[in-house]
């Protein structure tokens, strides 16, 4: 299935598929496939049941939203009524929600179906999806390298075309940079646009849902579904969704396109063909050099505010209300929390959960958390001030292609440092996304990444749509 | 202090409420004090750096209603351990204390 979201629907309403055959043909590839380890969880029963009720609506003339009837991988940090819900943590192996996050069920009132859990590293901490419970995804691409992280199931479902659409969460480039490696399209919304409500906290001022899909249509479709004030996320912004995806034709007038130097300084000959060489291509692009100076900082400031609120959000896991409890014989309530995290989180979770605390303790916090909130304004700012220049701004999303399993795990720093090009726009709160662009010598896809100001997703999926285009049409790869 | 050094990692741990053994408090004590060593270059930003006035978006009020849907299930039905109505917590004060 790695039809678009448009032809697919055109084949649901001229009769030539079903939802039941859609969610049959999906099953039946996540069972060919299932080598990728790229789902935790299934939900066949209810996505068979739901494909049947959708069918049924559409036969009487009820169209409930553009999704209707198609199935949707749910990244597995993302609360699922009924079906469970790990984190890829031990601690959670067990763990069923009580109720669905505010995407899930904008999904589902908008008929389409919830069709699985996807793997992804543990509480979302991690660039390869190696640092999952479960067990790392493979990359559909190359099966010896990894799908990117932390929503690599997410990513590798899509591009293994099991099915046309998931949801992730991106906190440094968790969606990003797992389309980047696998070669499909992901979005990171402004902070604020897309409910964070059921959305299991990572690090509360920077996560944000966003989804992937094989074209950009599809990304912004899937967005407008998701997108909109919620009253159950006081974080969510007072702004409805709006129709991207009727907006993606470009623009009568030229496009401004920002390149900061300092993500295009030491790029290989390769990457920079990947990045320049479509760039070039495009009529009615204008290419202006900006400078972003405190990009240097963005890693340092990430890891230091990301950890310091996952260190917060993770104390609610104590084994006492949910998750999995380790008792030993007369422990008393202090021994059971920490025998119950010492057992339940991984390396990279308590690596970040330490760091984290540190960074809070007395005697660091100034020196450490609050150097790293100064830092973050600057990094804001250098994009303010960038966009009043241009229009969207443009990048690699990934310093390189998909690396092999393990040749990083060893390292959590060069591991840290794949998210330089994602981290700073996160820090800064940007919509982002990126999209597939020509591959390397090995066949592995380089990912561009579009940045554009807040709250002008319209902006960035038409010159996305643009660039995508101009891929297509073959005269923008490189070699 | 250097985070290296075993004590201090036992009271990040503590804090933490994690325990590790000695070989991991070492092999954690070494990552992180790469990682802060890394994390220094904040030191290096300048002063003037603080500066934002662009526009921030704040947010909404609402109305301080209860709106909870009241179809859920108990929350005690993901708790590992319960009696009755109740979480079941392990002793919290002990009879000597």
């Amino acid at each position: 299935m790695t039809s678009t979201i448009s032809s697919i629907s055109l084949a649901l309403r001229d009769g030539s598929t079903t939802s039941e055959a859609l969610v049959e043909a999906a099953l039946h590839s996540a069972d060919e496939q299932s080598h990728l380890n790229a789902f935790i969880s299934m939900n066949a029963d209810e996505a068979r049941a739901a494909a049947a009720t959708a069918d049924q609506e559409r036969a009487e003339g009820t169209i409930r939203g553009p999704l209707h009837g198609i199935p949707v991988a749910i990244k597995d940090n993302i609360c699922t009524r009924g079906l469970r819900t790990t984190c890829a943590s031990r601690f959670l192996q067990g763990f069923v929600p009580g109720y669905d996050a505010t995407v899930v069920s904008r999904l589902r009132d908008g008929g389409a179906i919830v069709f699985g859990k996807t793997n992804c590293d543990e509480f979302a901490m991690g660039s390869s999806n190696e640092n999952s419970s479960f067990g790392p995804v493979l990359n559909p691409r190359d099966n010896a390298r990894v799908p990117g992280g932390s929503s690599g199931g997410s990513a590798a479902v899509v591009a293994a075309g099991i099915v046309p659409l998931s949801l992730g969460s991106d906190t440094g480039g968790s969606v990003r940079q797992p389309a980047a490696l696998c070669g499909v399209v992901g979005v990171k919304p402004t902070y604020g646009r897309v409910s964070r409500n059921g959305l299991v906290a990572f690090g509360s001022s920077l996560d944000q849902v966003g989804p992937f899909a094989t074209d950009v249509a599809g990304a912004a479709t899937l967005l407008e579904v998701i997108a909109g004030a919620d009253s159950m996320d006081s974080t969510c912004a007072d702004r409805p969704s709006e129709p991207w995806s009727q907006h993606l034709q470009p623009s009568d007038r030229p496009t401004r396109v920002g390149l900061p130097r300092e993500y295009t300084t030491g790029l290989s000959d390769a990457a920079r063909a990947a990045l320049m060489t479509p760039l070039e291509a495009m009529d009615n692009v204008e290419i202006v050099e900006v400078s972003l100076p405190h990009t240097t900082y963005a890693i340092a400031t990430y890891y230091v505010l990301a950890s310091a609120e996952a260190s917060a959000n993770l104390a609610r896991y104590d084994g006492i209300r949910y998750g999995t409890r380790v008792e030993p014989p007369g422990a008393d309530l202090e021994e059971v929390y920490v025998a119950s995290r010492s057992a339940g989180f991984g390396d990279e979770v308590k690596r970040r959960i330490m760091l984290g605390t540190f960074a809070l303790s007395a005697g660091y916090y100034d020196s450490y958390y609050g150097k790293a909130q100064q830092s973050r304004r600057a990094i804001r700012q250098d994009f303010v001030q960038a966009f009043e220049q241009v229009d969207v701004i443009a990048s690699l999303t990934a310093p390189t292609t998909a690396f092999e399993l393990g040749s990083k795990t060893d390292d959590p720093l060069s591991m840290y440092l794949s998210d330089i090009f994602t981290v700073p726009s996160s820090l800064a709160g940007l919509p982002a996304m990126s999209l597939p662009g020509a591959c390397d010598e090995q066949g592995l896809p380089w990912g561009l990444q579009v940045l554009a100001p807040h709250w002008h997703e319209e902006d960035m999926f038409r010159f996305a749509a643009a660039l995508e285009q101009q891929l297509a049409s073959g005269a923008g790869s490189p070699g | 202090m250097s985070l290296v050094d075993p004590a201090s990692v036992r009271r990040i741990a503590h804090l933490s409420r994690l325990r590790f053994s000695s070989d991991e408090e070492s092999a954690y004590g070494e990552e992180l004090a790469k990682i802060l060593a890394f994390v220094a270059i904040l030191d290096e930003l300048p002063e003037a750096a603080a500066v934002l006035d662009d526009e921030v978006e704040y947010t909404p009020e609402r109305a301080d209603e209860v709106t909870n849907p009241g179809d859920e299930p108990s929350s005690l039905a993901g708790a590992p351990d319960r009696e009755g109505s109740c979480f079941r917590v392990p002793v919290v004060i002990h009879e000597d204390s």
